[in-house]
């Protein structure tokens, strides 16, 4: 068999990614009309798959009406079939018809999606229970394991000391006694694939009994001992010292001399100092012990040999051991809770049926790895020969375990495969994604079958300037960061980042260079100033830059802000909002997934305030704040008389009484009905203008109620803890800013991108990164893996390497945060970022991304160099700049027609009623006796026969109209019946039957008598009647009468009512 | 309009001999009603009515039989499926298998499989024998594909498959067997048996006319085959031409099969109708962000579009997603004057029923204490708030709630909350599988008592109450299964999910609003579609199944492809002849979807060219300008002046006097509006029930224990002298102080039983440990002597204040944790547990609001230092403010004494206030003034931080 070579396409940024993927994609679904169905394109996110699917159906729809041999990928089509382009063009027409019209089988998905398919389909092998519900929210499952721990507490001695030892141990350190934030914290990595990873170790550790004791008593016997041999060194010191006749103050330094450190030995929360760099130096080197001119020289000498020289060597590598047993220490409480939660979390997933997001990736790995590929086809029903793997750079260690028997499958039988990525945008690590998947592993794990590595170095994005830019900058930031990294962790690691940044050379595409215009890039340098913050700044900044660009004729649409963090874009959004308020013909609306929340509204705050009210009639506050932010909304002044306890202005006061007379009748109402109710009273169907954050609000109701018991109650604790988090959605084409994070901005690209805040940190060990590590505790025991936080300290403990490891990620992660920043602008890059006063030069200097911008515009340009940064940069303004601004035509938008929308609250009672139920309660038994008898009625009126009778009986009881004691009543009522001889005529089957047989009146009035007995010539029409006789049924059956006699013209028809209860047939004529 | 329907109503009026003894089968009831509706308005004269059924009707109405109840059904199969298997499964668990399966067995019955055949384990045997001639080649292939999949060695997943698979068989024949035993069927099993009767079918009495079908099951192919073949019956389609004739598309695909058929071939038309060619109707698209917008959309699109003495019945708006019903109607313009729903009104939406799934849920939190039953105090305090509950007693309920707050309950005792009355006694019990459908029996017919007969809720009960009911007799007389009441509560749950009840009215007039499926047949002039996403129109792919894909495919039962092409016929049947069509889908996702377009979007905007189909979808825009949140400011007028006077000598007659806390001042300096809404207002922060024992009940707590440890001490001793030898002694009293100390907080009155919360418990170990750090720092300063302690003194001070009215005394006054004596000072000593600094800048830091270290803590303390020299003038030792955070308790070095910053680094302890009082003093006076200006307004802090964890950030929009 021919071997298909694995294709890797390594693409920075702006190289016609998509487009290399559409082409791929279509080069196999263009083979024959249904190839599509074996080709699995995935994606990095649910709206990457969307776009991606509209991409391959507009290309198809392109190439079908029109083939274009200047284009790259209608060349590699014609080319690759060898056709003319009227035939390309039928065969992407039929192609096209087919997906649309087989739209199930086109496949383009995320990989969760796919794999939730996988599992669903698996779910009885895997121990499943059927119908699970798959739990993204994994933040709120924490919550409810502590909550679970914590309940847990009271009847479990074990746990209860364990949880006060640490909460002890937590005050001792200066903390806070509530554990619950930290065990919720570090719980939640249990969700994590590096947990996962070490999951089996970590159980079997802890489910072992007391042997989490004993490791806790080990850690403190080994932290005793160290305490003893501090005492005992410090005394010894003392005594050389002393032996001497020598203070510490007569050692170099005078008052502030190396030598403390003896003193400090033994302190109660750090038993051995840490040593200064300068002190280190001082091991191993007497002559620095003592100054020149010292006349004690000679003694401190003799003290050195005496003993205090080998004392300080030895306190270094005793340090070591300290704060190797310090970082284990610092999470072992939680640590110890991890078997307890793992516990609870079992039984929480059993109890509510879920299957946590974070699980699909261990299932699927189980099921592609103890199954061949084609009895997994089988069993999810898509037979894949191709697969098409995006941003492969994110994908992690567990999803590629999981797709690898299907790629390797695939590849043994030769077909095409092929994934692209780019190490430089691998920024998903913290969700696991393993870039070195990319950068090597790959390759060596299916290298065998072949592999084509294809570089896509052109850009079609960017300006002419903007790629000089990016190349220039990017290769003298990997280079600085490489070297830095190199002096301070060792070359290898250097090496990591020189080798992801190697291709980071881009070509400008000749269409951009073409349009003979530059690009802009403008970076500025923002000097503290001490009034006001660096925040402040460059948020009073941003309307004065939007105004600049929109007076060129950029739209709002065209610029995106990016940021680092959800926080700053809601910052911006204020920014934003806050200055329109103040310059009203400034008023730049902005999009936001992540700022614009709801809660933002007063018009939504006004609601809850309502609906809190409402709930709970004791809530004053709220009942007050609804009024307080009815007022703001309708621009009336927010006077004493709206906060003071028993007063309400004057215009307030009739709206507030019958917002407070209709309570009691809001209570009764359904969820939704309440809300829309709450919006009328209050005005809000009005003209409004938050009408957006309205809406939004009421879909967060809408979503809620489809999946939770829907009343208030519940509703207003969703609230609380989930529906806050709610932003509102605008459409896409919305002409406002986009404000989003660097890492949503990934795939995306805008005219103009400005960078407000590049100041982030390269490697931020504030933030309680965790990482696995082994331990070596006892020789007779087996190594245990332990959380870390990863912080400075852990570079002076044993687990330096960790620490070195981790350290470079992140700085390779936020170096690639940064490229991919500066590689979403077409036009325009606008950045800022922090200047330091006080600047240090040097490698050593690099710890945020600022520093190293600063750096860079001071680094001489090489050759292959397109742009020498310092020539471009203005020392006296602290301003880069190179390029130049261009405006744009004045775009003229089409004038459409809009649809106008509706806001006007008509309750639906008043268009529309239920039917009343048939039937009633009553306290002894289930019916009435009138219903009882109506039931009888009905079920006779359907029966032809006895036997059908009883069927009706058997349908009524089991729709639950009826239990068993009530169902052999009226089957003995009715066999009652049956013996009036009449009766039993009518029901013995011998003679026609026409039962609820209808007679239509012109104009579609009919009539239905319940009984039609055709005997020969003669028909008799019945009728069943309960109660009491009444003329008004003779009547109506002489009504009956008639109509028969119109349409049976040569028949005698006869009238009878029958009296089910009195058991009485009467003729009537 | 002269829909299909109609033309058909036509057509068979016009036949001789009339409708009488003629049968129609329409796919829903719905075109039953319909076309009813058109008869009558065709005839002259009466006459008799056709019968009019659906084809389920049609298929029990031969078999004289129906379908038992799902649950029941599902049991049944439990039963079998128990002793067949090895391995023990609860019937909680394997209900949502059950329900799958059953439905294999539908369909293999409804499309004549051979069960055998299907379930047969060829992973063994190579070859399909020959009797397996009944398939084609292809699914012989699709078949053996499947079984070669196992060619592989034996894994783990295939065994567990296999063993599963093998069961099937003899579970479908047993459960078969236990069913006809039991005289009970289910709908699969009943078409079969019909179908396999057939031959000895006696003629039926009616003459058979099927109108409006697409696709048929192969019992029910085999039906109407034999009833055109054998007594003429007759089949009219409902069919159009853009989709029949053109192979691609999917919504002919049955039609053209069928059309190819010797039976059912002759039946079709010589001439397809090209309805939809012809009419060339207009098409629009809207995209909407939110799901609920289209409300808006849809109410504009009527109030707009259509001419006010319109036809409202030739309009129809269509849902595929039910739960959009409300939020349409809801918003329907006044000119609608008519509305007819085919959908129900749900159940589950209604109060009631919330109500109670929420006793139900209760049931998950209960626990049982020395026999007594608890409930967790959320899913109660819930409860209490209904208004069925609470309209029924609401003293009961407001007191309860009150001490519930007050008392910060977890657990609530059984007994307490039946106090209520009956409804309460019902509610708040202990649910056994046993008697729990009794009592949901039982309190909805109590829910029921109270209200009027004709009402909207009494009508929703009764309907609860009949299927509870069912449910009760299944589970009391076929179900001997221990249920789980989780398990209990899904059943409830999806058994109301599904109860709707029907709306009053004339189905044929006004507004039409339906589901996809009930569209069926039914023609409308203007057609507006919601919801066009993929997932919605067409539903998603759920095709769940124990059958794999292949092997369905390969014996003839329905797979996607299948369902596809029926919702593709239902969307291009609304085109045939409608003159306007209106699509709208939305972008919001919904479980981490994002909305996409619908297939059928695609497929118009590409395919179908003609002017009026719109290729570009309208996006629509709602308004989002957020209202500005200007400051607010709040002058002091003459009432606000008046009130400030009672805290001076100025106090009006009959006023209550007041003093200025140290706290009330820190407030003042932290934000002059917060100073205002918290003493002027009064706007009262509600209470909660806090599970966690949060920072303020914490310290709460502190303070309390301390106190009852000194206090408790002090009483038993004659002097206030505390000695080396006290400390010891003390040591013993830690454990009760702090038990005193938690009673206290939460007003317990009796002791006995009451067990404290895990958090509550984590909390006292600590608590202790605090207090045992305390006097370890005691011990080493004794001896000493104890002057006050916290609450048994309050200190009160007057200051003169320049106001407008001129000087005032202006009264001060606070609470002093301890003062001690200690060698030659005396120690005002505040208990501190949040983070608190010793360290402040100068005594004018202590009164700087912009500052952001503004250190309350010292400010605070140094107001002791006044209040104890004004009340103790004759002092002439130091006073010593300290603060004893218990944060830093267990510090080697711990120092309770403030500590002025003189200079970089460098610390000045403070040994006595009289040194700062001067300076103090006039800082104070200085603020105090500010308070008294009625110039000065109660304005914003310019420091959003200090609003974080402020209870107005909400009014303040901060
Ligand atoms: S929210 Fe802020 S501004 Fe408003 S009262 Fe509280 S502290 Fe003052």
């Amino acid at each position: 068999m021919q071997m298909t070579p694995f294709q890797i396409y390594k693409s920075s940024a702006g190289s016609g990614k998509t487009y290399t993927l559409t082409t791929a994609y279509l080069k196999l679904a263009l083979e024959q009309p249904t190839a599509f169905r074996q080709v699995l394109a995935v994606t990095f996110t649910n709206k990457a798959t969307q776009e991606m699917k509209e991409r391959i159906i507009k290309e198809l729809k392109r190439i079908k009406h029109r083939v274009d041999p200047q284009q790259q990928m209608d060349q590699d089509l014609l080319e690759k079939w060898h056709l003319d382009p009227p035939e390309l063009a039928q065969r992407a027409s039929g192609v096209l018809t087919a997906i649309l019209h087989d739209y199930s089988a086109f496949s383009v998905s995320t990989i969760d999606s796919f794999f939730q398919r996988v599992i669903r389909a698996f779910a009885r092998e895997i121990d499943l229970q059927a119908k699970f519900d798959v739990e993204m929210d994994l933040e709120a499952v924490m919550s409810r394991l502590v909550d679970r721990l914590m309940l847990r507490v009271v009847d479990d001695p074990e746990l209860h000391r364990w949880m006060v030892d640490f909460s002890i141990a937590r005050i001792t350190d200066g903390g806070s006694w509530d554990i619950r934030k930290p065990i919720h914290d570090l719980g939640k990595k249990m969700f994590q694939e590096d947990f996962k990873n070490v999951q089996h170790e970590v159980k079997a550790f802890l489910e072992e009994p007391d042997m989490l004791h004993q490791f806790r008593q080990q850690l403190y016997l080994k932290k005793k001992l160290i305490f003893e041999q501090a005492h005992a060194m410090k005394d010894l010191a003392t005594q050389i010292r002393q032996q001497h006749g020598l203070n510490w103050e007569d050692f170099t330094g005078g008052q502030k001399t190396f030598a403390r450190c003896f003193d400090q030995l033994g302190a109660p929360l750090k038993p051995i100092p840490e040593l200064s760099d300068a002190q280190k130096k001082k091991i191993g080197d007497p002559d620095g012990w003592a100054t020149k001119t010292s006349k004690n020289k000679a003694a401190i000498h003799a003290a050195y040999h005496d003993g205090l020289g080998d004392l300080l060597a030895k306190m270094e590598s005793q340090e070591k051991e300290w704060i190797t047993l310090e970082v284990i220490s610092k999470n072992l409480y939680v640590f110890g809770l991890f078997g307890y939660l793992l516990q609870e979390l079992a039984e929480l997933k059993d109890e509510e049926n879920l299957l946590l997001i974070s699980e699909t990736n261990d299932f699927l790995r189980s099921i592609t790895a103890d199954n061949e590929a084609p009895f997994i086809y089988e069993k999810v029903g898509n037979q894949f020969q191709h697969f098409l793997l995006d941003e492969f750079q994110d994908t992690s260690g567990f999803q590629w375990a999981s797709f690898r028997p299907l790629l390797i499958n695939s590849l043994s039988m030769g077909k095409k495969n092929l994934i692209v990525g780019d190490v430089k945008q691998s920024i998903y690590r913290w969700r696991g994604g393993e870039m070195r998947l990319l950068m090597e592993k790959v390759e060596q794990e299916i290298g065998h079958f072949g592999v084509s590595i294809k570089q896509l170095a052109t850009n079609y994005r960017s300006l002419p300037q903007v790629v000089y830019f990016n190349n220039t900058l990017f290769r003298q930031l990997s280079r600085l960061l490489a070297d830095s990294l190199s002096a301070k962790l060792g070359s290898d690691h250097g090496e990591t980042i020189r080798k992801a940044y190697a291709e980071v050379h881009q070509h400008v595409a000749p269409r951009q260079a073409e349009k003979g215009i530059s690009g802009k890039v403008k970076l500025e340098f923002i000097a503290p100033e001490a009034d006001q913050s660096y925040n402040d700044k460059v948020l009073g900044a941003l309307p004065g830059q939007v105004e600049q660009l929109m007076a060129l004729g950029y739209r709002l649409r065209d610029i995106a802000i990016l940021v680092r963090k959800n926080g700053q874009a809601a910052e911006i959004a204020d920014a934003f909002m806050l200055h329109g308020h103040k310059e009203p013909n400034q008023r730049y609306e902005v999009l936001s997934d992540e700022a614009l929340f709801l809660h933002k509204s007063s018009v939504v705050k006004c609601l809850l305030a309502a609906l809190k009210a409402i709930d709970d009639p004791e809530d004053r506050l709220s009942e007050r704040s609804i009024w307080i932010h009815w007022a703001r909304i309708g621009g009336i002044e927010l006077g004493s008389e709206l906060f003071e306890e028993g007063s309400m202005p004057e215009n307030l006061k009739p709206l507030r009484e019958n917002f407070i007379l209709k309570m009691p009748l809001f209570r009764r109402l359904p969820l939704m009905d309440l809300l829309e109710a709450v919006v009328d009273l209050l005005g809000f169907n009005e003209e409004l203008q938050e009408k957006a954050y309205l809406s939004g609000l009421k879909e967060a109701f809408y979503d809620f109620a489809e999946k939770n018991r829907a009343d208030l109650g519940n509703f207003l604790e969703w609230w609380e803890q989930q529906g806050h988090k709610r932003t509102i959605k605008l459409p896409e084409a919305h002409d406002a800013i986009r404000i989003l994070t660097i890492h949503k901005s990934k795939g995306l690209q805008f005219k103009v991108v400005l960078l407000p805040f590049l100041d982030w940190k390269l490697f931020d060990t504030a933030k309680d990164n965790i990482v696995w590590a082994r331990y070596n505790w006892d020789k007779n025991h087996s190594q245990v893996t332990i959380p870390l936080t990863l912080r400075n300290n852990l570079l002076k403990s044993d687990f330096a390497s960790i620490f070195l490891e981790e350290s470079l990620l992140h700085h390779l992660d936020n170096l690639n945060m940064l490229y991919v920043a500066f590689t979403r602008a077409e036009e325009v890059i606008w950045g800022m970022t922090p200047l330091k006063l006080k600047e240090g030069k040097g490698t050593a200097n690099l710890s945020t991304v600022a520093d190293l911008l600063i750096q860079a515009m001071s680094l001489p340009s090489v050759a292959g160099m397109e742009l020498d940064l310092p020539s471009h940069f203005d020392q006296e303004k602290q301003l880069f700049e190179t390029g130049e601004w261009h405006s744009l035509p004045p775009i003229k938008e089409p004038k459409k027609d809009i649809q106008p929308l509706l806001w006007q609250y008509r309750p639906w009672e008043q268009s529309l009623q239920v039917k009343n139920v048939f039937g009633s309660f009553e306290d002894a038994g289930l019916f009435r006796k009138r219903d009882f008898g109506l039931l009888v009625h009905a079920l006779i009126e359907r029966s032809k026969d006895v036997k059908d009778f009883m069927l009706e009986l058997d349908t009524l009881y089991f729709e639950g109209g009826i239990d068993a004691k009530e169902k052999k009543a009226l089957e003995s009522q009715f066999i009652e019946l049956c013996k009036l001889e009449k009766f039993s005529g009518w029901f013995d089957g011998r003679h026609r039957v026409l039962t609820e047989q209808g007679i239509l009146l012109p104009g579609g009035e009919s009539k239905r008598p319940d009984r039609l007995v055709f005997k020969g010539k003669r028909v008799e029409v019945v009728d069943f009647k309960t109660g009491k006789e009444s003329k008004l049924h003779s009547q109506q059956i002489i009504g009956y009468v008639d109509l028969v006699r119109q349409m049976e013209k040569e028949a005698e028809v006869e009238g009878y009512l029958c009296y089910l209860e009195l058991g009485s047939i009467i003729k009537v004529n | 309009m002269n829909g299909f329907l109609k033309q058909t109503a036509r057509t068979l009026l016009q036949r001789e001999g009339g409708l009488k003894g003629v049968k129609v089968i329409l796919p829903n009831r719905r075109a039953g009603l319909f076309f009813k509706k058109y008869l009558g308005q065709l005839i002259a004269k009466p006459i008799w009515m056709p019968q009019v059924v659906t084809i389920e009707d049609l298929f029990y109405e031969i078999a004289r039989k129906r379908p038992a109840d799902k649950l029941r059904l599902i049991y049944e199969m439990y039963q079998v499926y128990s002793s067949l298997s090895q391995v023990e499964e609860s019937f909680d668990r394997f209900y949502f298998w059950g329900e799958m399966i059953l439905k294999d067995f539908n369909d293999l019955d409804q499309f004549l499989v051979n069960p055998e055949k299907l379930f047969t384990n060829l992973k063994e045997q190579k070859v399909l024998e020959s009797d397996w001639s009944f398939l084609n080649p292809e699914q012989v292939a699709l078949i053996k594909a499947f079984w070669a999949s196992f060619e592989e060695r034996d894994q783990y997943h295939q065994e567990k498959f296999l063993k599963f698979w093998d069961l099937l068989f003899p579970l479908y024949l047993q459960f078969n067997a236990r069913l006809e035993s039991r005289g009970l069927a289910y709908g699969g099993g009943i078409y079969r048996e019909v179908t396999q009767g057939l031959s000895d079918m006696d003629a039926p009495g009616a003459h058979h006319v099927f109108v409006g079908f697409n696709a048929f099951t192969t019992t029910e192919e085999k039906l109407i085959k034999h009833l055109i073949s054998q007594h003429g019956a007759e089949i009219f389609w409902d069919i159009d031409s853009y989709y029949l004739s053109d192979p691609a598309q999917e919504a002919g695909l049955f039609f053209r099969d069928y059309q190819k058929d010797p039976v059912f071939g002759p039946t079709f038309p010589e001439s397809i109708p090209r309805q939809i060619e012809e009419k060339r109707a207009p098409v629009k698209t809207y995209t909407v962000p939110l799901k609920i917008n289209q409300a808006n959309v849809v109410a504009g699109l009527l109030e707009q579009v259509v001419a006010d003495k319109e036809n409202w019945e030739e309009t129809v708006v269509i849902l595929p997603e039910e739960q959009l019903l409300f939020p349409i109607l809801n918003l329907l313009p006044d000119k609608v004057n008519r509305v007819n729903v085919t959908m129900g009104y749900p159940v589950k939406q209604t109060p009631v029923y919330t109500f109670l799934e929420a006793v139900l849920e209760l049931q998950r939190y209960t626990k049982s204490e020395n026999g007594e039953v608890m409930f967790y105090h959320k899913p109660v305090r819930e409860l209490l708030h209904t208004v069925y509950l609470r309209e029924i007693n609401p003293d009961f309920v407001a007191q309860l709630i009150e001490e519930l707050t007050r008392t910060n309950t977890i657990y609530l005792p059984a007994k307490k909350l039946v106090r209520g009355g009956a409804l309460f006694s019902l509610v708040f019990q202990k649910l056994t599988s046993s008697n729990l459908l009794e009592v949901v029996l039982d309190l909805i017919r109590k829910l029921a008592a109270g209200l009027d007969e004709q009402s909207m809720e009494q009508s929703y009960l009764l309907q609860c109450f009949k299927q509870m009911n069912r449910l009760k007799d299944i589970f009391e007389q076929d179900i001997r299964e221990e249920v789980s009441v989780e398990f209990f509560i899904r059943i409830f749950r999806q058994v109301f999910g599904e109860i709707k009840l029907p709306f009053q009215g004339e189905p044929l007039e006004g507004l039409q609003l339906m589901g996809v499926l009930e569209s069926r047949n039914l023609d409308f002039k203007r057609v507006i579609v919601c919801n066009m996403n993929e997932g919605s129109f067409p539903p998603s792919n759920s095709m769940n199944s124990m059958v794999p894909f292949n092997l369905r495919r390969a014996f003839g039962m329905p797979v996607q492809e299948q369902n596809d092409a029926i919702y593709a016929y239902t969307f291009y049947r609304l085109l045939h002849q409608a003159e306007e069509v209106h699509l709208l889908y939305t972008t919001a996702g919904s479980n981490g979807q994002v909305g996409e377009k619908s297939r059928y979007i695609h497929q118009l905007q590409i395919e179908m060219a003609h002017e009026g189909l719109v290729k570009e979808d309208e996006v629509i825009h709602v308004p989002v300008n957020l209202t500005s949140a200007g400051p607010i400011t709040i002058p002091k007028d003459a009432r606000i002046m008046d009130f400030l006077n009672r805290y001076t000598d100025r106090i009006s007659e009959g006023q209550q006097p007041i003093t200025f806390s140290p706290s009330a001042i820190n407030i003042w300096l932290d934000c002059r509006l917060k100073f205002y809404l918290t003493y002027i207002a009064g706007l009262e922060v509600p209470e909660e029930v806090q599970e966690e024992v949060d920072p303020a009940i914490f310290g709460n707590l502190v303070h309390l224990s301390l106190e009852n440890l000194y206090g408790g001490y002090l009483q038993t001793k004659h002097n206030r002298r505390v000695e080396a030898t006290d400390i010891d002694r003390l040591k013993d009293y830690i454990y009760p102080a702090v038990e005193k100390a938690i009673f206290t907080q939460y007003f317990l009155e009796n002791k006995e039983g009451y067990k404290l919360t895990g958090q509550l418990t984590i909390a006292r170990d600590v608590l202790q440990k605090y207090l045992l750090g305390v006097l370890e720092k005691d011990e080493a300063v004794v001896p000493f002597e104890i002057i006050s302690l916290e609450a048994a003194r309050k200190y009160k001070a007057q200051l003169p204040v320049k106001t407008s009215d001129g000087i005032s005394m202006v009264s001060l006054g606070g609470i002093i944790d301890r003062v001690d004596n200690i060698g030659d000072s005396i120690r005002l000593i505040d208990y501190k547990s949040g983070a608190d600094k010793k360290e402040f800048k100068s005594v004018e830091s202590l009164f700087d609001r912009n500052d952001k270290s503004r250190n309350k803590a010292a400010m605070q303390t140094f107001f002791y230092g006044l209040l104890y020299e004004a009340n103790f003038p004759a002092n002439r030792l130091p006073l010593k403010p300290a603060l004893f955070n218990l944060r830093e308790i267990f510090k080697e070095d711990f120092n309770p004494y403030l500590q002025e910053v003189i200079g970089r680094g460098e610390r000045k302890e403070v040994n006595d206030y009289g040194a700062y009082r001067e300076e103090y003093v006039a800082r104070l006076k200085l603020s105090l003034e500010e308070i008294f200006d009625p110039n000065q307004v109660f304005d914003q802090t310019e420091d959003h931080q200090k609003c974080q964890f402020c209870p107005f950030s909400a009014i303040c929009c901060r």
